[in-house]
C-alpha cells in the first residue's frame, strides 16, 4: 500500500528489559501475540509492518531487552546487529527509545547513548496509566530538551499516545550520515552522565517521589520471597501449575476423545467394508485422534507459564532458585529457559541468549532437552493411563508431578557433572531486575496460548499424517484380506521389517511393534502414541472410545513368547527411555544454531540416545530380577 | 551519622520480611570491571539511595530497593558496590 518503490522506512523500538517494547511493537503493527515476554518471545528481532488504521508507511522492529549499547549478553548483541547492519531492509536511521515511567533514573541511560550515536530518536515514556494513578505529572519538556527528541507517553494498556508516537516519527528529522558505533564509556564517563540524568529525572518528577510506585508490589514480596513462606508458595505454585495440567485438562480431553470416536465410528457406518474407509477410521482419525487429545493440557501448560511470566513472578522464581541452580554451575537466570523447556525445547534454547555467562549458557543448553517438553505429555499421559488403568485420576497426576520433578533431577545431575568437568573461566552474573506485579491481560494472553497450542498441533500433523499412512498400509498388507488381525500384522510388511530390528528392542522388554513406534518417534515423539494406536487399535471393538480401546487391546498384548507385552517393567522402561532420548530434529537444529556448533548438537544427539537406551534397558532387566514383572 | 565506606554486603544478612532494614547511600564501585559496568548500566551510581530488603531463601541473592526498582544480587556482586550507611 506504498506508494513509493523504496523499501519501507525501518523503526526500530529499544528500551531496557521490561518497559513496555513488545506491548507497543503489538499496537503499533496490531499484532496479536507476543505480547508477554515470553521465553524467547523478543529473541529474535521481530519486523512488523505498520498497522493499516495508523496510515503510516514504515516497518517496525522489535529488538531483545537492552539496557546499553554495549552488550554483555548475545540477546543484546542482537540488538546491536538489529541496529547497525542490515541486509534486506534500509539501514536504520529512526529509533523509538522506550523508557518506563516509573523508572526514568536508570532507563535514561540508554536514550543517552541512542541520541550519542547520532539516531533520531523518539523518546517513549511508557506506564503513563501508572503515573496518572499515582497522581505523577512529568515534566515532558525537560526531557525534549535534554535529548532534543520528541517525548510522548504511552499508555499501553489503552493504547493511548499512540497517533502521537506516529505523527512525531513522521515529523523526525533524518541526518544524511549514518549513526555511529559507540566506543565503551569509561566508568568515568558512565558516573558522570548517571548524575546528569539523575538530576534530569528528578527534574522531570518534580516533587513527587516515583518509589511510591513499587510499594505495593514490596508488600506481596515480603510473602512470596520470605524466608520460609517464599519457597512453600514457589511449591504451591508449581505444583499447582503441572498437576492443573493433569485434573483441568480431564474434561476437555473426554470431549475430544468422543468426538473422534464417533467419527471413526460414522465413516465405518457409512462405507462398511472397505479398505478406504478402514484406513480413514483406524489409520488417520485413530492416530489424529490420539495426539489431538492431548492439545488441552498444552494449552494449560503453555497458559499457566504465560501467567507467571506477565505476572511478575518468573523473575522472582528465579532469584529464589539462584543459589540451588549456583551448585550445579547454572544461575537464576538458566530459570527460565529451563522452565519453558518444560513447554518446548526450541523456544528455551532461544531464551539462554540474555544468560550473559557463556559457560552457564552451555550447561543450560545441554540440559534443555531433558526437561518434559509438551510433546513428551502425550507419550507420558498415554503410558500413564495404561498403568493406572480404572484407578483414581490422581494416581497418574501424582506420578506426572513425579516425572516432571524428575526430569529436573536428572538435569541436575547432568550439570552437576558439566560442571566439574567443563574448565572454570570467567564469572556468572545473576543480577536480575524484579519488575512490578501486574494483572496478566487475560485475553492477550488466552489468544497467545490458543496459538502455541494450535502451533504444537500443526507442528506435528504432518508427521502424524505420514506415519499414519506408512504404518496403516505397512500394517495392512499384502494380507488386507485376512480376518485375523492377529496373523494379518505379523504377516505384513512392517511386521516383517519389525522382526528384523526386533533383536535391538528386545532387551527393552518390547517387541517390534512397540519398536516401530519408537522409531517413528524420532520425527515428533508424539508420533509414538499416533503409532500405538494405528498398531493396537486395529482390533478394538466400537463400544468403547478409542482411547479406552488403545488401552484394552495394549493390555492383552502379548509377546511373541506368550508373555504380556505391556507390564510395570517394560513400560517404566519406555517411560525413562522418553525422559532421557533426543528424539526431536527441531531440537537438534536449534542447538546447532545456537551453539553454533555442530559438535554440540552431536554430542548431546548421540549421548543421550546412548544413555536413554542403556539405562532402560537396565531398569526393565533389574525390575525382572527383582520379580516386577 | 556517617561511618567509613563498606561494601552494600555489609549492610544487612537480615532475612527477608524482618525488621530493621537499612538504608544507604553508594559511593563507589570496586572490583570485577564486567560485574560494574553491568550495575552502572542498570542503573545504579553514585549518591543513589540504597536500602536493603534482605536475603532469600537458600542463603540466596539479596534483595535492594533503589526508588521504584528492586534489584537481586548475589553476594559478588553486592561486594562491588561501596556504600556509606545513613
Ligand atoms: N500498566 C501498564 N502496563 C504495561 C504498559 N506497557 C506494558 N505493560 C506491561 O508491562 C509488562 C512488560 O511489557 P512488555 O511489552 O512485555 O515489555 P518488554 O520486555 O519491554 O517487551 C507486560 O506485563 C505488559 O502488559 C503500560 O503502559 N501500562
Amino acid at each position: 500500500m506504498h506508494t513509493n518503490s523504496n523499501p519501507l522506512e525501518i523503526v526500530a523500538l529499544v528500551g531496557a528489559p521490561n518497559t513496555g517494547k513488545t506491548t507497543l511493537y503489538n499496537w503499533l503493527t496490531n499484532s496479536k501475540f507476543k505480547t508477554v515476554n515470553y521465553p524467547g518471545a523478543t529473541v529474535e528481532y521481530a519486523i512488523g509492518a505498520a498497522a493499516e488504521r495508523l496510515k503510516a508507511d514504515y516497518l517496525f522492529m522489535d529488538t531483545p531487552g537492552t539496557y546499553s549499547l554495549f552488550p554483555k549478553s548475545s540477546d543484546e548483541e542482537v540488538t546491536l546487529r538489529a541496529l547497525y547492519e542490515h541486509h534486506r531492509h534500509q539501514k536504520v536511521k529512526k529509533v523509538i527509545c522506550v523508557v518506563d515511567g516509573s523508572q526514568l533514573e536508570r532507563n535514561l541511560m540508554l536514550a543517552e547513548q541512542i541520541h550519542a550515536a547520532g539516531f533520531s530518536m523518539v523518546l517513549v515514556v511508557t506506564m503513563s496509566d501508572l503515573l496518572r494513578k499515582n497522581g505523577m505529572k512529568l515534566d515532558v519538556a525537560a526531557l525534549k530538551n535534554k535529548f532534543n527528541s520528541p517525548v510522548v507517553l504511552f499508555d499501553g494498556v489503552l493504547g493511548e499516545g499512540l497517533m502521537k508516537i506516529v505523527d512525531e516519527l513522521k515529523l523526525l528529522k533524518v541526518e544524511e550520515k549514518d549513526p555511529k558505533h559507540l566506543k565503551t564509556w569509561s566508568a568515568e564517563k558512565i558516573q558522570q552522565q548517571s548524575e546528569i540524568l539523575r538530576d534530569l529525572a528528578a527534574q522531570a518528577y518534580g516533587h513527587v517521589d516515583a518509589a511510591k510506585i513499587y510499594d505495593p508490589t514490596a508488600r506481596i514480596d515480603r510473602w512470596l520471597l520470605h524466608r520460609f513462606l517464599g519457597l512453600l508458595f514457589f511449591f504451591l505454585i508449581m505444583s499447582t501449575l503441572f498437576s492443573s495440567i493433569f485434573w483441568l485438562a480431564k474434561p476437555f480431553m473426554d470431549m475430544i476423545d468422543k468426538g473422534f470416536t464417533w467419527t471413526a465410528s460414522e465413516i465405518l457406518l457409512l462405507m462398511p467394508n472397505s479398505l478406504f474407509s478402514e484406513f480413514l477410521a483406524h489409520g488417520l482419525v485413530a492416530s489424529l485422534g490420539a495426539v489431538s487429545v492431548f492439545a488441552p493440557q498444552i494449552f494449560i501448560l503453555f497458559f499457566g507459564i504465560g501467567i507467571l511470566e506477565s505476572s511478575g513472578y518468573l523473575a522472582r522464581a528465579a532469584t529464589l532458585i539462584d543459589r540451588p541452580f549456583s551448585k550445579v554451575g547454572l544461575s537464576g537466570r538458566s530459570f527460565v529457559p529451563i522452565l519453558s523447556g518444560f513447554a518446548c525445547a526450541v523456544p528455551a534454547m532461544m531464551a539462554t541468549r540474555n544468560i550473559s555467562s557463556k559457560r552457564d549458557r552451555w550447561i543450560t543448553n545441554f540440559i534443555i532437552p531433558l526437561m518434559t517438553c509438551s510433546a513428551r505429555l502425550p507419550v507420558y499421559a498415554l503410558l500413564l493411563s495404561f498403568l493406572f488403568k480404572d484407578q483414581p485420576a490422581w494416581k497418574p497426576g501424582v506420578i506426572l508431578a513425579l516425572l516432571y520433578m524428575g526430569s529436573l533431577g536428572i538435569g541436575a545431575v547432568v550439570a552437576a557433572m558439566l560442571n566439574k568437568i567443563l574448565a572454570k573461566s570467567e564469572i556468572s552474573m545473576f543480577m536480575m531486575e524484579l519488575p512490578l506485579y501486574r494483572f496478566p491481560r487475560w485475553r492477550v494472553l488466552l489468544q497467545q496460548s490458543f496459538a502455541r497450542s494450535k502451533g504444537y498441533l500443526f507442528r506435528a500433523g504432518p508427521f502424524i499424517f505420514v506415519f499414519a499412512v506408512i504404518i496403516w498400509a505397512g500394517t495392512t498388507f499384502p494380507n488386507y484380506s485376512e480376518e485375523n488381525g492377529a496373523v494379518k500384522m505379523e504377516t505384513s510388511y512392517l511386521g516383517r521389517i519389525g522382526h528384523a530390528v526386533e533383536p535391538a528392542f528386545e532387551p527393552m522388554g518390547v517387541d517390534w511393534r512397540v519398536g516401530v513406534g519408537l522409531l517413528s518417534a524420532f520425527a515428533a515423539r508424539e508420533v509414538f502414541v499416533s503409532s500405538m494406536a494405528i498398531v493396537f487399535n486395529v482390533t478394538s471393538d466400537d463400544e468403547e472410545t478409542q482411547s479406552q480401546g488403545l488401552l484394552s487391546s495394549m493390555q492383552k498384548a502379548q509377546m511373541p513368547n506368550g508373555r504380556l507385552l505391556f507390564t510395570v517393567a517394560s513400560v517404566s522402561g519406555l517411560i525413562l527411555f522418553f525422559m532421557i532420548a533426543l528424539q526431536c530434529m527441531s531440537t537438534f537444529s536449534v542447538a546447532v544454531r545456537e551453539m553454533g556448533s555442530w559438535k554440540f548438537a552431536m554430542v548431546q544427539l548421540v549421548s543421550f540416545n546412548v544413555v536413554a537406551y542403556i539405562l532402560a534397558i537396565a531398569l526393565v532387566q533389574g525390575l525382572r530380577v527383582i520379580g516386577v514383572a | 551519622m556517617s561511618s567509613s565506606p563498606t561494601s552494600l554486603l555489609d549492610l544487612s544478612t537480615n532475612s527477608l520480611g524482618s525488621a530493621g532494614e537499612t538504608r544507604a547511600r553508594i559511593t563507589g564501585f570496586a572490583g570485577e570491571v564486567s560485574i560494574v559496568e553491568r550495575l552502572q548500566e542498570m542503573g545504579m551510581h553514585h549518591g543513589m539511595i540504597v536500602q536493603c530488603l534482605g536475603r532469600t531463601p537458600f542463603k540466596g541473592p539479596l534483595l535492594y530497593r533503589m526508588g521504584a526498582t528492586v534489584v537481586a544480587l548475589r553476594n559478588g556482586e553486592a561486594q562491588c558496590i561501596l556504600i556509606q550507611t545513613l
